[in-house]
C-alpha cells in the first residue's frame, strides 16, 4: 500500500511517502523552491517522493493531509470574532486565504493527483505528531507527548501508542492554552521571528539568570498534576507575528527588543560590555526557558501517570528545544525517550502517512534522517559545466569564479576523507554534500559546513562570512561514536542512540577536551552533539576519524549548509552557488572536491 | 474496473467535494460548540461566491482583482 503524507498551508510544507508501512522518503518543499519555511502546497516534494521510487500519482492508494482544515477554520473564526473589531485586518487576511485556498485543500489534492476524493484523508494535527514519533521509535508501546503552538484546537496532547491498537489520545490542552505559543510570544518579544527564532531564545537563555521566573509564572502557570494555565490577557496570538503579546505583557516585562538590536553575547568569549536592557533580555529568555522546562517536565510526569508506561515519544515543534529535552531526559520518570529527527510540522507529513496505514509492520528498520533526494554524480559535473550559464542569472559573483575553479574526482572514500580532513585541519571551511539530504532542519553530515572545532579563526570566519550568524548562537558538534565516552562524561550510548544521534539533546563536555572542541560549545561548555556511528553515516564517520587522526579528536564543528535566511542546500547547483557566494574554501560534492583557485 | 481506475477522481467531483468541505465546517462548528459562527461563515461563503462569479466574467472584474 502506497501512502503519501502531506503537510502544508502553515509553515514547512512537506511530503512523505510510506510504502507497506515503511517510511521511504520525505522532503520539505523549501529544499526545492529555495524559500525558507515555504508553506505552499509541496508540489515539488511530492514529485520527488514519487520519482524516488518510480511511482505515478495513480499508484497511490491514499493521500493523507496532516490536519483537519475545517476544524482549524472554526478556531480561526472564533479567534477573529472574540477580538472583533481589533482583528479586522487579520480577519481580511485570514478570510482571503481560507476562502480562496485553505478550505478547498481536499479538492486541490484530488484534482492535482487525479485521485478519488475518498482516497484523500485528513487526520488530526496532534495525532500526526504522535504517529511521527511513535511508529519510528521501535517501541512496542509508549506514552506520547505532543507539544506545539497549535494544531486545529489542540496545543498539547497526551496519548498512548501501541503497535497493536494504534494511537489513543488520552488528554489535550486546547487553544489558547498553549505553552508553545507562549514560547513563540516570548521569542517575538525578544526580537526574534516566531516559528523560526525559538532556537535563538534558547541560546540567549544561557547568558541570563531566571530572575523573571515569577513574572513568567504569572502569564504561564505550571499547575500541580502536570497541567498548565496560560493567562490570555497577556497574549495576542492572532496578531501580527511580531506582536504576539499585549500591553499588559509589556507592563510586566518592559519594552520589547527591536529586531536587529545588538546583543553583545558570544558563545565562545566574554562580552566587553552588557547594557542593563541587554541583560534583561537574556534574563527573560532564561526565565521563559526555565518555566517551559518545568511545564514540559510536568506534562511528561502526567503522561507517565496517565499511561503507566516506561517509554516516552515526543514530538511537536517544541521538541526541537534541546535544552528542555535534556532536562526531561534527566528528570522525567521514563526509562527511554525517543525524539524523531524532525519533530515539527514538516515531519508531521510522515506521521499523517503512517497514521493512515492499515497495518504497521511489527518491526521497522532503525529510523534515519537521510530521506531526501540524492543527486547522481553526473549532476555534479553538469552543475560545474552549467555554472557559467545558470548561475550568472542568480549570482553576480559567479562569473568571476566560474573560470577559476578546479575540481578533482576521487576514486575511493578513504582517499577523499584524507584530503578533506587535511583541509579542515589547515583551517579550511568545507561545504560537504553527500547522498540524500536530511529530513528536517538539522544538517547531519550530508548537507553540512564543517570546520575544525578548535579553530577560533575558522569559526569566526564561518559566522561572519558564511552564516551571518549571531555570535551568541553556538555551533553543533559531530563526533564519532567511539569518541563519545571520552568527550562526554557519563554518556549512556544506548540512550544516545535515541536522543544523541540527531542533535536532539545537549551534553557537557569533559573539561580536558574543551579546548579541542571549544568553537562548537556554548558559553556553559555544553554541546548539542551528533553522535555518529558507521551505521548512521559511513563516509561522514570515516571523515571524523580521518580528522581525529590528525588532531587527536574525532569531532568536527558542523552547521547546516546554507546562508542566513536560506534553506539548507539541496542540489549540487544550490551548493555551488552558496560555495561561490560565501567564504567556504572547499566544496565536496559526492566524490568530487572543488576548490577556488588562488 | 481495475484498482487504479477505481482510485481515479470521477468527473464533476469538484462540486461534491466543495459541498463536503462546507458541511465539515458546519458540523465542526457544532462539535466545537461555536454554532453561533454559522451566520458569519454563510456570509463569508456568499461573498466568496459572488467575488468568484463576478471576477470570472463580469464587467466589475477589474475592481475585484485588487481585493484578492
Amino acid at each position: 500500500m502506497n501512502i503519501l503524507g502531506i503537510s502544508a498551508d502553515f509553515h514547512d510544507a512537506s511530503a512523505s511517502l510510506v510504502m507497506n508501512g515503511q517510511l521511504i522518503c520525505s522532503a520539505a518543499e523549501e529544499r526545492f523552491t529555495r524559500i525558507k519555511h515555504d508553506a505552499r502546497f509541496p508540489e515539488q516534494a511530492v514529485e520527488f517522493c514519487l520519482a524516488q521510487v518510480g511511482l505515478n500519482a495513480g499508484d497511490l492508494d491514499r493521500i493523507v493531509f496532516y490536519e483537519q482544515p475545517w476544524m482549524k477554520l472554526t478556531r480561526v473564526l472564533t479567534d477573529v470574532m472574540s477580538r472583533f473589531p481589533r482583528s479586522i485586518n487579520q480577519f481580511g487576511r485570514a478570510g482571503r486565504s481560507w476562502l480562496t485556498q485553505k478550505l478547498w485543500i481536499h479538492n486541490r489534492i484530488s484534482r492535482a493527483y487525479d485521485i478519488h476524493p475518498d482516497a484523500v484523508r485528513f487526520v488530526p494535527h496532534h495525532e500526526s505528531h504522535a504517529a511521527q514519533a511513535f511508529y519510528p521509535s521501535g517501541f512496542e508501546q509508549s506514552a506520547i507527548l505532543t507539544v506545539d503552538g497549535v494544531g486545529e484546537w489542540t496545543c498539547t496532547g497526551i496519548a498512548r501508542g501501541s503497535r497493536k491498537e494504534g494511537i489513543t489520545v488520552l488528554e489535550t490542552e486546547e487553544y489558547p492554552n498553549s505553552v508553545g505559543l507562549a514560547y513563540a510570544a516570548f521569542t517575538a518579544f525578544l526580537g526574534f521571528k516566531p516559528n523560526d527564532g525559538e532556537c535563538s531564545t534558547m541560546a540567549l537563555a544561557a547568558f541570563g539568570k531566571p530572575i523573571y521566573a515569577d513574572n513568567v509564572r504569572r502569564v504561564l502557570t505550571p499547575l500541580s498534576g502536570g497541567r498548565y494555565q496560560l493567562d490570555p490577557g497577556f497574549f495576542n496570538f492572532f496578531g501580527d507575528a511580531d506582536r504576539l503579546f499585549t500591553p499588559a505583557f509589556i507592563r510586566l516585562f518592559g519594552e520589547p527588543r527591536r529586531p536587529g538590536d545588538p546583543l553583545p553575547f558570544s558563545s565562545t568569549s566574554a562580552p566587553e560590555h552588557v547594557s542593563a536592557d541587554q541583560q534583561r533580555f537574556a534574563d527573560i529568555a532564561a526565565s521563559i526557558q526555565l518555566i517551559f522546562e518545568e511545564v514540559l517536565l510536568g506534562l511528561a510526569r502526567r503522561a507517565q501517570a496517565l499511561t503507566g508506561l516506561d517509554k516516552l515519544c515526543l514530538a511537536g515543534g517544541t521538541a526541537m528545544n534541546a535544552v528542555a529535552i535534556t532536562r526531561l531526559l534527566r528528570e522525567c520518570p521514563f526509562d527511554q525517550v525517543f525524539v524523531p529527527p524532525d519533530p515539527g510540522d514538516g515531519g508531521a507529513a510522515t506521521g499523517a502517512a503512517l497514521l493512515a496505514c492499515d497495518e504497521i509492520p511489527a518491526t521497522s528498520p532503525p529510523p534515519t534522517p537521510y530521506l531526501g533526494r540524492q543527486y547522481p554524480e553526473q549532476s555534479v559535473v553538469e552543475a560545474i559545466q552549467t555554472l557559467s550559464v545558470e548561475s550568472h542569472h542568480r549570482l553576480p559573483g559567479a562569473r568571476a569564479w566560474s573560470g577559476r575553479l578546479t575540481h578533482k574526482e576521487y576514486g575511493d572514500e578513504n582517499a577523499l576523507v584524507e584530503v578533506v580532513a587535511e583541509d579542515i585541519s589547515r583551517g579550511s571551511l568545507i561545504g560537504w554534500v553527500q547522498g540524500r539530504f536530511e529530513q528536517g532542519p538539522r544538517a547531519l553530515g550530508n548537507r553540512s559546513i564543517l570546520a575544525d572545532p578548535s579553530d577560533a579563526v575558522a569559526a569566526s570566519r564561518l559566522s561572519r562570512a558564511v552564516k551571518q550568524r549571531a555570535p551568541f548562537r553556538p555551533y553543533a558538534l559531530s563526533l564519532a561514536v567511539e569518541e563519545a565516552q571520552r568527550l562526554i562524561p557519563g554518556v549512556d550510548l544506548r540512550e544516545a542512540a535515541r536522543t544523541g544521534r540527531w542533535m536532539q539533546s545537549i551534553h557537557a563536555v569533559n573539561e580536558g577536551c574543551v579546548s579541542a572542541v571549544r568553537q562548537a560549545l556554548h558559553v556553559d561548555l555544553t554541546t548539542r552533539p551528533q553522535i555518529c556511528s558507521p551505521a548512521d553515516n559511513r563516509i561522514f564517520h570515516k571523515l571524523l576519524h580521518a580528522f581525529g587522526a590528525r588532531r587527536g579528536t574525532a569531532a568536527l564543528l558542523n552547521t547546516s549548509f546554507n546562508e542566513s535566511g536560506s534553506p539548507i542546500v539541496s542540489s549540487p547547483a544550490d551548493a555551488l552557488i552558496t560555495f561561490l557566494h560565501t567564504d567556504i574554501d572547499v566544496l565536496v560534492l559526492g566524490m568530487t572536491v572543488i576548490r577556488k583557485a588562488a | 474496473m481495475d484498482a487504479e481506475s477505481r482510485r481515479r477522481r470521477p468527473r464533476g467531483a469538484g462540486i461534491a467535494i466543495a459541498l463536503r468541505s462546507l458541511s465539515r465546517v458546519v458540523s465542526a462548528m457544532f462539535r466545537e460548540r461555536v454554532g453561533w459562527l454559522l451566520p458569519l461563515f454563510i456570509g463569508l461563503a456568499v461573498v466568496a461566491l459572488l467575488i468568484s462569479i463576478i471576477s470570472a466574467a463580469g464587467p466589475l472584474a477589474p475592481f475585484i482583482y485588487p481585493l484578492l
